[in-house]
């Protein structure tokens, strides 16, 4: 009860103070009304009314701003508090261009609070105020006559170094020399937050106090600076300071180096700073800042001088920050010397170096990482498990597989671990193919029937050609449409390799039907010759081995096919011609046996700008439809009994079936006859026949 | 004399005998020489947590209890609050650990392989720095900073000494964001082209009371770099309304959560510009840090709004985010995402219920880091990338304008004003 007639008393009494301020201040103007009542409502009981007064005050700009002043200058919170708040506002507001005018009288007003009349609290609340009313140009004379008041120093240090500006900076750095070697040290922390060219002449002098903590906080406050010529000053401050600013001292010393280093130009001098550092600041953090200097900013030379440092006797806490600061080495020769360098590591230092190797993700490192795996230390076997994990390279499962097979019992655990944890990254990246490898490998190294069964369903998801002979059993050839042509011909080797001559012919059916692309037959032809087993597959494609070459004739690419050197279509294989080197006949040729590519360089000569003839001749057992595959380098025209069915005046090298065209065989014999162009480097042509869908298709050649 | 400069002495002369001898300015870790942290691959790495409230103490539970690690010391500004957590400590695992007033204790201590920085937001950055600086790994709550200057000054310190530092944004280790960044990085909803932030939570209590400064509790310790003020229990136990202690509320406090994710999402570290506004309406004159926020960010080929507002229940969520693609909608949060369309076929992802805001996986990496010296997956730098969006939209509210931020050399382009907000100044003898 007693509480509420206080309240009710303060409310009456701080309502009648407000009437008067506004009536005091509000000279006249249409904002009168408005500002007042909201002021009143601002300190009044009203919660409703209060928060709305909060919201719009700051609408009323620079006209509120005395009124808000007068509030701010009272001693009940619920008053000055949301006065300062809607003030803030308002200076910020006054801030935006366009304002300066109005932003120029507020600071005015603000920094009249700071007069000597006023009370220590409304000084204090008016400091705070200065960062967001002080423009550039600013005076903040009646700030840095705080800085003398030993109450006030404080905040008013803060305040400048919030402001910095010129003026702040100014009013700051001619403190520091009268100040007390506390409020100097105060005073140089806050030149760092403000990094300004103008304050680091003034800290320079402090270089040399007499208190070594100023020393120190000088040291700071020109580190930043990246000047050379402050080495040798930091450097003995570092070496003379007392145990207890040892690590301050040397930090500067380090700092400074670092900035150097960053604005380039004196690298050897930074590097020189740290290896200073670390042979005369006895502590281990400033080792550990100098070993990270080296590595951050040092090319590969520093590599070996790290890792001597972190393997020397009593250097194990400096192996967390040494082995960081190889981490920042870039480039192909930092990679080998850090190879290199791993040989000459202890123990523990080289298990470090395998985890790293293997963040790396470079396959340079996996050599080592292999032989990581052969090593007596168990410890070390595990970094290297753990490395191949994490470089996330198809080769790293691979070698973890083949670890895993034979591993000692200790490691198979980890090592299967590893694999799995690999097959699930390759799936979840989209990467098929190493996906497919890895569940291959845990398939063949697991030792449990689930981790089997996992590998199984891995292998199923991602079925790669080595995979087919584990999943033999639980085959499903109703599911062989749309498989990758080199699956296929996995699947088909493994059911060939197991005598189930059925299924491997079915297979071979849907390959053979599937090379309906210059990809999908071009995959067949490195897996078969990959796998050994080209042999099979000879004779299988269509391929025209038997022809009839002429030439070689000049050739432009630019005219194209315009000139008859043979009176194509005809041919006659008796007739002699004049090409590009003289008299030419027509020469048998023979075409690789799987590809069915016809060398053209070897038999006519290494001659640009021209084209060479060929022709072969197959016969069917009925009149069909077909389509015929082939491909040039460099250009192709095709005729079929006569008729021309393509051309491509093209500049490419050979890949089977790069060009196809549907072409209609006459029951019994048919003539083909190609035009190859040769425009430079090498010259081959090959071409098969098939159905039109891709099928195979039945022929022969006399 | 003012009781800024009287409390703050006779703290500092308290503290050893050291700086005494030393004369003016001494150094802020102790005298004695500081250990680097050396944990071998199978060892448990020695923590100790800093900041024993309401974070703190769940921290502590969740690692009482962590095989990787031990428990070796408890701090805290207050007495009853390291007190109690000890109880807890003791109940959980039967061990008793020491409990310090003044941090400086533990980081002088040779056992001690990482901190925890579990303290009100101002301390965070100091606290990690003058742990890397004591050559401890450092696990630091969100958000990392108050200002950018800070946040910089972090990354700095742990570079420059080579420290695992690690921000507690552990929605990066929940597999519920995992797996939404997957489908969002996969194309599979389009481009992003939009992601809205919700947040339903906010408020803390209005004005205050000055007391007494009760019985063990060192409260020009808990103050610390921040301005001196008279205690009040609204500032200790209410920190996050005060922008002297945290500098935007729940846009801090939730938003550096949300946004991290929204910036792994879109693949973005910085935004291109900030606007906002805010008011704090309920009753009276609000606190300082605002109930109701409406922020928008400008990202590279996407916008990005925070929403924070009374009561917001997105189909019964309190808070999350939605990512707007091209082809489709993400909306997540710590329980599950849902796409639309259906069409789409991403079925509804549930995650486990979370347990506690102290994430044992986001621990674990920490320590895993700490052995093997590798990024963790929150390393400061991304921490303090994801601190900073929350805490530009704060400065726009203040400036009341839109603003563009040059991401690269963290500074608003073209307005001075508005960058001295990047920087505060520290309460001597405090320092970065």
């Amino acid at each position: 009860m007693a509480a509420r007639d206080m309240n009710r008393s303060m409310t009456m009494r701080m309502k009648h103070l407000i009437w008067t301020a506004a009536g005091a201040l509000a000279l006249a103007g249409p904002a009168f009304a408005e500002v007042d009542a909201l002021i009143v409502d601002l300190a009044g009981n009203d919660e409703r009314a209060r928060a709305v007064a909060r919201q719009m005050l700051p609408r009323e700009g620079l006209a509120a701003v005395p009124k808000l002043i007068y509030l701010l200058k009272l001693d009940d919170a619920k008053v000055w508090w949301p006065a300062n708040a809607a003030l803030r506002d308002i200076l910020n507001d006054l801030a935006q261009p366009g304002r300066a005018e109005e932003r120029k009288e507020a600071a005015a007003q603000v920094l009249a609070l700071l007069a000597p009349e006023e009370t220590p609290t409304v000084k204090e609340r008016a400091l705070r105020l200065v960062p967001l009313v002080a423009s550039k140009s600013t005076d903040l004379s009646p700030v840095a006559a705080l800085l003398s008041d030993p109450d006030l120093r404080e905040k008013a240090r803060a305040a400048l170094t919030e402001t910095a500006t010129s003026p702040a900076v100014k009013a700051l750095a001619e403190a520091l020399p009268g100040a007390d070697p506390d409020f100097q040290i105060a005073i140089l922390n806050s030149s760092v937050h403000m990094k300004r060219r103008e304050f680091v002449n003034a800290a320079r002098e402090l270089l040399k106090a007499d208190s070594p903590a100023v020393q120190v906080a000088a040291a700071r406050a020109v580190a930043w600076s990246g000047q050379t010529g402050y080495l040798g000053a930091l450097r003995k401050i570092a070496v003379e300071a007392p145990p207890e600013l040892r690590f301050q001292a040397g930090d500067a010393l380090i700092r400074l180096a670092d900035s150097i280093a960053l604005a380039g130009g004196n690298y050897e001098t930074a590097m020189a700073a740290y290896r200073f550092a670390l042979e005369n600041i006895d502590h281990p953090v400033i080792h550990a800042g100098a070993l990270m200097g080296l590595g951050t900013y040092g090319d590969e030379t520093v590599i070996p001088e790290i890792i001597a440092i972190a393997s020397g006797s009593n250097a194990a806490e400096l192996q967390g920050p040494a082995l960081m600061a190889l981490e920042q080495q870039r480039g192909r020769a930092a990679a080998k010397e850090l190879v290199s360098a791993c040989t000459r590591a202890d123990d523990n230092m080289k298990g470090l170096l395998l985890r790293m190797f293997g963040r790396k993700r470079d396959p340079i490192y996996l050599q080592t990482l292999g032989q990581g795996l052969e090593a007596l230390d168990a410890g070390l076997r595990a970094a290297a498990i753990a490395g191949l994990r994490d470089s996330g390279l198809p080769e790293a499962a691979k070698a973890l597989g083949e670890f895993a097979v034979a591993a000692p019992a200790g490691d198979k655990a980890p090592a299967l671990e590893a694999l799995q944890a690999m097959t699930a990254e390759f799936a979840q990246a989209g990467q098929a193919e190493p996906a497919g490898h890895a569940y291959l490998a845990l398939y063949r190294a697991a030792d449990t029937d689930d981790l089997r069964k996992a590998a199984i369903e891995g292998i199923k998801q991602y079925p790669v050609p080595e995979s087919f002979s584990v999943l033999l059993n639980d085959l499903d050839l109703s599911q062989l449409s749309g498989m990758p042509v080199k699956n296929l011909a996995g699947l088909h080797k493994a059911l060939a390799e197991a005598n189930r001559a059925d299924e491997a012919a079915k297979v071979e059916g849907v390959l053979l039907a599937a090379l309906t692309s210059k990809e999908s037959t071009a995959a067949l032809i490195d897996y078969a010759r990959a796998s050994g087993t080209a042999g099979h597959w000879i004779g299988k494609l269509g391929v025209i081995t038997k022809w009839q070459a002429v030439g070689p004739f000049p050739f432009s690419m630019k005219d194209g096919f315009v000139t008859a050197h043979i009176g194509e279509p005809n041919v006659d294989l008796a007739a002699k011609y004049t090409g590009t080197s003289g008299e030419v006949t027509w020469r048998p040729l023979e075409g690789d046996p799987l590809v069915g590519l016809v060398d053209l360089m070897g038999p006519l000569g290494a001659v640009d700008g021209a084209c060479a003839y060929a022709v072969a001749k197959v016969n069917v057992p009925a009149a069909c439809d077909a389509a015929i595959r082939a491909g040039s380098d460099d250009g192709i025209k095709i005729w079929v009994n006569g008729a021309a069915v393509h051309e491509n005046n093209v500049d490419r090298g050979f890949a089977p079936d790069s060009d196809v065209a549907p072409i209609k065989l006459n029951a019994g014999e048919n003539m083909i006859l190609v035009q190859i162009t040769q425009g430079g480097g090498g010259w081959n042509f090959g071409a098969r026949l098939t159905q039109p869908s891709g099928a195979p298709l039945a022929f022969t050649q006399p | 004399m003012s009781p800024d400069r009287r409390v703050s002495r006779r703290t500092f002369l308290s503290w050893s005998g050291a700086v005494t001898l030393a004369g003016a300015g001494a150094a802020l870790l102790p005298a004695r020489r500081a250990a680097a942290a050396r944990v071998g691959i199978n060892d448990k790495v020695r923590v100790a947590v800093i900041g024993n409230g309401g974070m703190g103490s769940r921290h502590v539970e969740a690692l009482a209890v962590n095989p990787n690690c031990s428990l070796a010391a408890l701090c805290d500004v207050g007495v009853s609050r390291y007190v109690k957590v000890q109880a807890k400590v003791k109940e959980l695992t039967g061990a008793d650990v020491e409990g310090v007033q003044d941090f400086r204790r533990v980081l002088d201590r040779n056992d001690v392989d990482a901190i925890f920085v579990v303290t009100p937001d101002h301390w965070h950055p100091l606290l990690t720095i003058l742990s890397c600086q004591a050559g401890k790994d450092v696990y630091v709550e969100k958000p990392a900073c108050t200002t950018i200057e800070e946040g910089r000054a972090m990354v700095a310190a742990a570079r420059r000494y080579g420290r695992v530092v690690q921000v507690g944004t552990q929605q990066r280790s929940m597999p519920v964001f995992q797996e939404a960044m997957k489908v969002i990085h996969s194309g599979r909803i389009g481009k992003v082209t939009t992601a809205t932030v919700w947040i339903g939570v906010n408020g803390w209590s209005v004005g205050e009371a000055p007391e007494d400064v009760p019985r063990g509790l060192d409260w020009d310790l808990w103050l610390g770099p921040a301005p001196w003020m008279p205690y009040s229990p609204q500032r200790y136990f209410g920190f996050m309304g005060w922008h002297d202690y945290a500098r935007g509320g729940q846009l801090t406090n939730w938003g550096v959560h949300h946004l991290d994710i929204v910036q792994w999402g879109i693949g973005e570290s910085a935004p291109l510009s900030v606007q906002a506004i805010g008011g704090s309406f309920r009753e009276g004159a609000g606190g300082e840090n605002y109930e109701t926020i409406e922020a928008i960010y400008e990202y590279k080929g996407c916008i990005v709004t925070w929403q924070q507002r009374h009561q917001d229940f997105f189909e019964g969520k309190g808070g999350g985010i939605k990512f707007y693609g091209t082809d489709g909608t993400l909306v997540v949060d710590r329980g599950t995402y849902i796409v639309r369309p259906d069409a789409l076929g991403i079925k509804e992802y549930i995650g486990e219920p979370e347990k506690s805001w102290a994430n044992p996986p986001h621990h674990n990496n920490f320590f895993d880091c700490v052995r093997t010296r590798k990024l963790p997956v929150a390393d400061i730098e991304q921490g303090v990338r994801s601190t900073a969006v929350p805490l530009l939209g704060g400065i726009a509210l203040k400036a009341g304008r839109k603003l563009h931020w040059d991401g690269q050399n963290e500074r608003f382009l073209n307005d001075d004003e508005a960058n001295r907000y990047l920087t505060r100044a520290y309460r001597a003898p405090w320092h970065l």
